[in-house]
């Protein structure tokens, strides 16, 4: 019986994954082919390419370090606020001098994602509910440092040149997929999101593993931060608002299971983010406001969720 | 008729097929009043196929055969179908319901009787299943607790308590034994005796051959679906009875049959006055080169002492030692430090189910397959593809994924990664247990060939035959603290040890 049934449910399983893995690349088609139609080719259109791009660049720059807390089966819910934070932090120093704002940002990135790793990592908090608490206080301490908003010399505005963000994604990109398919890090957060005790009794340093992915997250949060601010020379309280729902919907719709493990694939942070992208470009080109927007996008996470959601194999319903 | 009413029950030509794989070929059976009948096979071979069929869970093949029970044609809707008609089942795995009572268990799914217009009367329930529980002598749980309070060995009793409740004719115990310590074997057998004494007929399946021999009256080997022996109790004979389950002569030996006089006195790995929470002034020295038998009841500390010398769990007092002298940090230490450890639980702790056999064997080799911070994929499918080979691991390919294996084929898988990070003390906890006699021996044969090449074997098991079998040494437990120790040269016999057990 034992046998039978799981025999069962692997093909229930491989079935589930075969539509989940072609679910991306279908949805990504159909995003694209309805909007061009929509607009009247305008999606595609040599001027929007670049604003879709511009989209593309912060949800995937964030996507790609997003796929090895997907991977534990964990979630970052605090990278919205961790933009908006390392972005005011940066303008904030730009005062004393315009050359500290690339590193600042960066490093409070880092720290903040540190921070994340020690709550879910050292101090047992179920990453859900952590990087949500943390989400709020940062957003609290953004708003209350600038106080509306902090501007930077408009001078900075050099650093938003598409080939320095193309350059820039770039090598994120090949760091980020090298450490999650070649190096045996991106392994060891797989094993811990299939198994955590069979990672543990195989020689992984679990906590050590969680620390390093939440960093990397908050690393890529910090060159959001600081091309957000660069392109808007101003940081506000509104800075990253939503951001960490943009990035939660593009890896799940690029068909990462919230469960965690093997089933985590890296081409699915960008398909994602390319989908989101499209997604956002497509729906301002039609004139559809903000929070029409909004509701679209939470349809699609449920309907993703719903179709990817495993929910044998997490502990914790999220 | 005539012969038909003389049986209890009867299967005649029963047959099962998932897709192309034939579970059950033609399967014959039938039970006497009062019969004992022992039902073996390896893992896979439809032991459990067959019993699930019987027990209402899924049903044979359409036009395949036909069940009968007490003369009357048998063909169950359901379990709740199945019980009423007077089949009871108790698997291996916890049929229990978490997060309500003990009562409730018991009359999991039967609420109805204790109920007036939708209103469960507990009161009356909570009394009703005391009678349950004194009825198979388990007085001692209390019917209000909630379940999930209980030891994993009292739920299982609640178990038994709720399939004899209703009185039934059949009673299929399904690899149950394993889970139970060996006061809850006592229990059962008991209960066993006495449900036949009534006339009732059992259905055993165990992969204990020694306990099927003991308890039943007749034996039925299944082999790959297909009948391929009824025995009776004259022709009970442990060699034969696992050579018709594998269908092969097996090796002449089982265990090993050496004795070693000459261990060597260096200590590869030691626990010195080690407390937790379940351990107290243990001090245990493991030397290279010996295998050493842990053991005790199931709740003895034996499985913290794997744990705690794995680093997995930290003494409160006491030190763990590696060579005499480095501490056992963690179990990253432990791993980086040639220390393997196989889990008794499986699938929850020792492998990923949903990953390839490639992914599994590879885990904690990683840090030696990269070249310049990149695994080589080509490294790592050398290191599973030689492993898994030595371990006859039966799969198409090393990219199966490990749930769709058999129990004794993932336990090879499990071994094959510690082979393959060449680990020279290896911690195994109940290495063989829920496992097939074919895998049993390629089990026991390694651990012998490991300890030929000098490695260190702790051995973990709550079998005594195994320990007996196996061990240059036994260290017996009882509640967390070392009660006998017994060498292999010395004799081992299971009186002697049953003695420092209980």
């Amino acid at each position: 019986m034992n046998e039978t049934q799981t025999a069962g449910t692997v093909r229930l399983r491989n079935g589930r994954e075969l539509l989940v893995s072609n679910f991306s690349f279908a949805g990504l088609a159909v995003i694209l082919i309805l909007f061009e139609i929509l607009t009247g080719g305008r999606l595609l259109g040599q001027r929007n390419i670049m604003n879709i791009f511009n989209n593309f660049f912060s949800i995937g720059m964030c996507a790609l370090m997003y796929s090895f807390v997907m991977a534990l089966g964990e979630l970052d819910l605090s990278v919205g606020a961790i933009v908006g934070f390392s972005s005011a932090m940066a303008a904030f120093v730009s005062q004393v001098s315009i050359y500290l704002i690339l590193p600042v940002a960066v490093i409070t990135g880092l720290i903040l994602g540190l921070g994340n790793g020690v709550f879910t990592a050292y101090l047992g908090v179920e990453s859900f509910i952590g990087t949500l608490a943390m989400s709020f206080v940062l957003r609290g301490l953004t708003t209350y440092f600038l106080n509306g908003a902090m501007g930077i010399p408009i001078e900075m505005r050099i650093f938003d040149e598409n080939w320095i963000k193309i350059t820039a994604l770039i090598l994120m990109a090949v760091l980020a997929w090298f450490i999650y398919n070649r190096n045996k890090f991106g392994r060891y957060c797989r094993a811990v999101g299939a198994s955590h005790a069979a990672a543990e009794q195989s020689g992984i340093d679990v906590r050590k593993t969680r620390l390093f992915a939440f960093t990397l997250v908050g690393l890529a949060c910090g060159f959001v931060g600081f091309f957000t601010l660069v392109r808007a020379c101003t940081a506000s309280s509104s800075t990253g608002d939503a951001f960490e729902f943009d990035v939660l919907l593009a890896v799940l719709f690029g068909g990462m299971p919230l469960s965690g493990g093997w089933g985590v694939k890296f081409r699915a942070a960008l398909i994602g983010a390319l989908a989101m992208a499209a997604l956002k470009s497509g729906m301002s080109l039609m004139g559809i406001d903000g929070l029409t927007q909004q509701v679209v996008q939470g349809i699609i996470l449920i309907c993703v969720v719903v179709i990817s959601f495993d929910r044998k194999n997490v502990g914790v319903i999220k | 008729m005539g012969e038909d009413s003389k049986y209890l029950f009867r299967a005649n030509n029963i047959s099962k097929t998932f897709g192309a794989v034939h579970a059950l070929e033609s399967f014959s059976i039938s039970l006497l009043p009062g019969e004992i009948r022992g039902l073996v096979g390896e893992n896979g071979s439809g032991k459990s196929t067959f019993s699930s069929i019987v027990a209402g869970i899924q049903k044979a093949d359409p036009g395949s055969g036909k069940m009968h029970l007490d003369g009357k044609e048998y063909d169950p809707a359901g379990t709740t179908d199945a019980m009423e008609h007077g089949v009871s089942m108790v698997v291996q795995e916890q049929g229990t319901v978490s997060k309500i009572s003990v009562a409730a268990n018991i009359f999991f799914g039967k609420e109805k009787q204790f109920s007036r217009m939708g209103i469960l009367n507990v009161r009356k329930m909570i009394n009703e299943a005391e009678k349950a529980l004194h009825n198979i002598d388990a007085d001692w749980i209390q019917p209000d607790k909630m379940i999930d309070d209980l030891s994993f060995e009292d739920r299982k009793i609640v178990e038994l308590a709720r399939a004899l409740y209703s009185n039934p004719k059949i009673w299929i115990i399904d690899e149950t034994t394993t889970a139970l310590t060996v006061n809850g074997r006592q229990l059962l057998y008991r209960l066993m005796q006495r449900f036949k004494e009534n006339g009732g007929s059992i259905l055993f399946i165990s992969h204990d051959i020694d306990e099927i021999m003991d308890k039943c009256d007749t034996i039925t080997v299944l082999r790959d679906g297909i009948l391929t022996a009824d025995l009776k109790k004259e022709e009970f004979e442990a060699d034969k009875i696992r050579s018709l389950m594998i269908g092969r002569k097996i090796s002449e030996h089982y265990y090993r049959e050496d004795i070693d006089k000459n261990i060597s006195n260096e200590v590869v790995l030691e626990m010195n006055n080690v407390s937790t929470e379940h351990l107290s002034g243990v001090t245990i020295q493991l030397h290279k080169g010996e295998i050493l038998g842990i053991g005790g009841l199931s709740d003895c500390g034996m499985h913290e002492v794997g744990r705690v010398m794995f680093g997995l769990d930290h003494p409160e007092t006491g030190h763990v030692l590696k060579n005499g002298k480095e501490e056992v940090k963690s179990p990253k230490w432990a791993v980086d430090h040639s220390i393997g450890y196989v889990s008794k639980n499986r699938d929850q702790e020792s492998m990923m189910l949903i990953c390839s056999i490639n992914d599994n064997i590879g885990l904690p080799s990683l840090k030696e397959l990269s070249v310049k911070g990149a695994v080589s994929n080509k490294k790592q499918r050398e290191l599973s593809e030689k492993w898994s080979k030595k371990m006859e691991v039966k799969a198409d390919s090393i990219k199966v994924f490990c749930n769709t294996l058999s129990g004794g084929n993932k336990q090879k898988v499990v071994l094959a990664k510690w082979l393959g990070k060449g680990s020279d003390i290896l911690i195994l906890d109940c290495p063989t247990r829920g496992i097939d006699v074919g895998t049993k021996a390629a089990i026991y044969q390694l651990i012998e060939d490991l300890k030929k090449e000098g490695r260190s074997i702790l051995l973990i098991s709550e079998e005594l035959q195994e320990l007996i079998g196996m061990s240059d040494r036994i260290i017996l437990l009882k509640d967390g603290a070392v009660t006998g120790e017994f060498r292999r040269e010395d004799g081992l016999s299971e009186e002697k040890l049953i003695q420092k057990m209980i």
